[in-house]
Parts: C-alpha cells; structure tokens; sequence
C-alpha cells in the first residue's frame, strides 16, 4: 500500500478544470470500478483511495426535472428555465439544464446527451440536450 | 427489534406552549421562545422553574438559533446540561430530551423554539442556492424535482397537490394562534400559477415568526403535575446522506425505514393512529409520507387527498392545527404541542373524539431527514 497521501477533501477543483478544457470526465474507483460525482478522494463503495478520471459517455437519463416559471434569484430572472437531475450511463447523477428544450417537451426516462457549456457569467459547465441525434459534443 | 430506553424508563410530554404565529415586528427569538415556555411552564404546573435541569434550544444552517446558556442565564436557571441541536426541528429535539432524561443524565428538560426571520408570512421557505450555477435556487425545489417524478410514475395530474394545501387551511381555521386562517379553495389552487412546476407558491410553505416550547419529565415527576402526561412511545429515524447515490433519493428513498422502525418499535400499525402529524415544507411530502407509512398504498395519495379523508372529520386527520402549511412554519414544533393537545382532549374544536394514540413523521434537508415519534395518552 502507497503511503497515505495530502488530500484536499472535494476533487471539485479537477472537475473543473476537465470542463473548462471541454472534457466531461468522471472519477472511477481503481479498486471496485464504481463511479463516483461529486468528485471526493475516496469511494463510497469500497473506501478505495485510488481512482482515474475517465471520459463519460456523454449518455444519460432525465431522473428528476422542473421549469422555474418566476425566477428566484435575480442571476436567474430569464424564465421559462429548467433544472433536471440526469442520471448518467456510468451510474452518478448530475445536476444540470438540458438545453433546446422548451415547456413540455421534457420527460422523465427522456435519453440526453451531455455536452460542455459556459453559464452566463462564462464558467464552464456540464449541460445536457434533449436532442440525442445531435452529436456535436466537442 | 430490541426494546427502546423509554420502554422501561418512560418519559412524558407534561407542558406546551405556543405564541400566535406570523408577525411579531421587533421580538427577538429569545423573548418569542421565552413567552412560549411560560405558557409551558404554566401548563405543567411546574410552580418552581427550578426543577427544569435541561434546556435545550437549536441551531440552524443559516446561523440563526436559541443559544441555550445564553437562554438559561434569562431565565434564572443554572441546568444540569444545555444543548443546541444542529438542524434542531420538533422531532430531534423531543428525542434528544427524551435520551436526556431516560438514561437518567436530567428529569425535566425545557425544549425551545422560536424565531423572527425577515420576511415573515411573505418569503418562502427553504431560500437557498442549491446549485447556483444550474439556476437551482431554494431547498425546497428539491420536492418539486422528486413531484416531477412521482407524476411521471403514477400518472398523477397537475393540481393533485391541491387538496394538500386546502386541507391545511381547513385544519388552520381552527387554530388559535394560526398565521393563515384565511380559507382558499380548491379552484383558487389552480388559479395560482406555477412557481417552479409543478408546484405553486401555495405548495411550499412560508417562513413566519412565532415561538414554542415544550416541556418533558421522568414519569414520576410527570404524574405529579398538572396535565395527564403524554408518553413518548417509540421513535424512528433514518438519513440519507448518500443522496443521489440511493435509487429515488427525491421520492424520500429512507422514509420506508423510518416508518418500519417506529411501527415495529412501537408494536402498531397505521390503523392504530388516531392523530397524524407531519411537518411538511412542501404539498408532496404529504403524499410521500401518507403512503411510506402505510396509511395509503404507493400512487394512493392524490386520490386518498382528494376524498377528504386529512380533513377535518375525515379518516385520519392530518396537522389538526394547520401544520406548516396552515398554523406557522416552526420545523416541527407546533405538531408536538398539537399531538399533546389532542391526547388530552383540549383541543375544542379541533378534537380528534378518543384520539389515545398520536404520530409525528418529519422530512429534512434536502430529503436527507427521516424521523417518526408516536406518542400515547397517560
């Protein structure tokens, strides 16, 4: 066993910093294989505290979503918006905006494609699109 | 299921109190608190305030809270011990106490709870960013993702949360101290637009100011007093703090294990509870818990709502006093003070007839939170 090493307690920062390069990574366990979001420096299957980050499939689910009608913070004031919790093919959730989709055309067990994005304010984010056949993910 | 400590060393709610909620302009949450265990004190005929040895008050995330030596110094009292839970809702605290006083470590423990927050009876509540940078703003939102859900698995149509919201504000008319008497029909539901679909405003209770106290003894020194004590019978609890990692995390993955584990501790089942209270931040978890519970089967409780059988009168009353939704936000609280009311048949109007047998069931955080207590009439 390697000697135990410094950790900073949220992997966040790396996660980040995939994104803003346009790489959706995740990180997988070295020992069990599971795969784990938000990034942490241990796994919550094993205890493993090995773990590589891998490129995500860009495959997912809808799990859960809403449309803000009236917005609540005034960073948010464009509405209609939505919120979707999308479950992606290697197992974690994200929290995310599935983009190109408007009131009602949004389902639960809806596929979406993951795909990199800025927020208005210019920081690279993980949104997804309804429109599965569109593979222009960069 | 091994035997829980208050089986064989009982513990007794033996006073309530509650100031009217809503607005209380210029009041501290120390003297909200205060008026509340006054009223507490007086409904135990405790005649010597010295004989509370505990007093517990809360923190909350948001740094508001009830510093309990800060609070005991107001009061006069040097207690065997003090404590602020973190996240202090209704449920935790009585339980807490009850721990307190079962294994012997204090015999009459003072809980507190109150608080002025801005923006009484016009915020809602839960106002935090969950995830600003995807626009997730206020916790409650996370009830609303999990509705989107439920929708989708039970067919379930726009406005079924409804009834939830009306029967509240039935039960609330009731009340004396009450913030939202103000009846609303179910046509004046619908009228509403949507806040965050699928829920309206009115799906999402508002953050209002009030106080409430209670008041909880070994049993001898509860069957000296005034009230017919109302015992703490059995709890249940479980989190959720892995979240997304469990299957249907916003459809209240855990509340099934809170609920086996107090009717298994217990030795009840739902046709056993006479009054059922839940504190409900948001419509939904009103029909999450009816039907985790077992008090209607899974995809039954938008129609098990809409028969009326929460309201007033009806199969089994839910939050006789208006709950969250209705009587005044205060996490919890004021279901206790009703649950005891209610066993001891001061509840007027609002009285369940021969309620013996009380139940309260919480959801916390962001559906990370399960607990249950059932409460029975001395």
């Amino acid at each position: 066993m390697s000697a135990p090493r410094a950790i900073s307690e949220s992997q966040d920062v790396q996660y980040r910093a995939f994104l803003a390069n346009y790489e959706v990574k995740m990180q997988q366990c070295t020992s069990c294989k599971v795969f784990r979001h938000p990034a942490r420096w241990i796994c919550p299957e094993c205890l493993g505290q090995g773990w590589e980050w891998i490129d995500l499939s860009l495959n997912g689910e809808i799990e859960y979503f809403v449309w803000y009608i009236q917005p609540l913070d005034p960073s948010f004031s464009d509405v209609p918006y939505n919120v979707a919790i999308v479950r992606v093919e290697e197992g974690p959730c994200i929290t995310t905006n599935v983009l190109g989709a408007a009131m009602g055309e949004l389902s639960i067990g809806q596929p979406v494609r993951l795909e990199v994005g800025r927020s208005a304010s210019g920081k690279p984010l993980l949104f997804c699109r309804s429109d599965v056949s569109t593979l222009d993910a960069k | 299921m091994p035997k829980q400590i208050w089986t064989e060393h009982p513990v007794a709610i033996v006073g309530v109190g509650a100031t009217q909620q809503g607005l209380h302009p210029g009041r501290s949450s120390y003297q909200l608190g205060i008026e509340a265990l006054q009223l507490a004190i007086a409904d135990a005929g405790l005649e010597d305030k010295r004989r509370i040895d505990g007093v517990l008050g809360f923190q909350m995330a948001d740094g508001l809270g009830i510093d309990a030596m800060v609070l005991s110094r107001y009061l006069g009292l040097n207690p065997k011990v003090t404590g602020a839970l973190d996240y202090g809702t209704g449920g935790f605290t009585t339980q807490y106490a009850a721990n307190l006083i079962a294994t012997g470590a204090c015999s009459v423990v003072a809980c507190i709870f109150a608080r002025n927050p801005t923006d009484a009876m016009e915020a809602i509540s839960g106002e935090f960013p969950v995830d600003p940078d995807h626009g997730l703003f206020n916790g409650n939102v996370g009830a609303a993702l999990g509705w989107s859900r439920y929708m989708s698995r039970y067919n379930c149509p726009d406005g079924a949360l409804g009834p939830v919201v009306v029967s509240a504000r039935r039960h609330a008319q009731h009340s004396d101290i009450a913030a939202w008497k103000t009846p609303l029909t179910f046509d004046e539901y619908m009228e509403q637009p949507h806040l965050v679909w699928p829920f309206r405003e009115l799906d999402i209770c508002k953050v209002t100011a009030g106080g409430a106290a209670i008041i909880m003894a070994r049993a001898d020194i509860a069957a000296d007093l005034a009230k017919r004590p109302v015992y703490l019978h059995a709890v249940g609890r479980q989190q959720a703090p892995r979240m997304f990692e469990n299957d249907d995390h916003l459809l209240c993955f855990g509340m099934k294990d809170a609920a086996d584990q107090v009717f298994d501790a217990a030795g009840m089942a739902p046709t056993d509870i006479d009054v059922l209270h839940m504190s409900e931040a948001s419509s939904a978890s009103v029909i999450h818990t009816l039907e985790n519970y077992g008090f209607c089967g899974a995809g039954e409780g938008p129609d098990f709502v809409k028969s009326g059988a929460i309201d007033p009168g009806g199969e089994i009353p839910v939050n006789t006093s208006g709950g969250q939704l209705g009587e005044g936000y205060l996490l919890g609280w004021l279901h206790h003070v009703e649950i005891v009311r209610q066993l001891r048949q001061e509840a007027g109007s609002r009285q369940v007839p021969n309620a013996e047998v009380g139940q309260y069931c919480a959801t916390g955080r962001y559906r990370e939170d399960f607990l249950s207590s059932i409460y029975v009439r001395g």
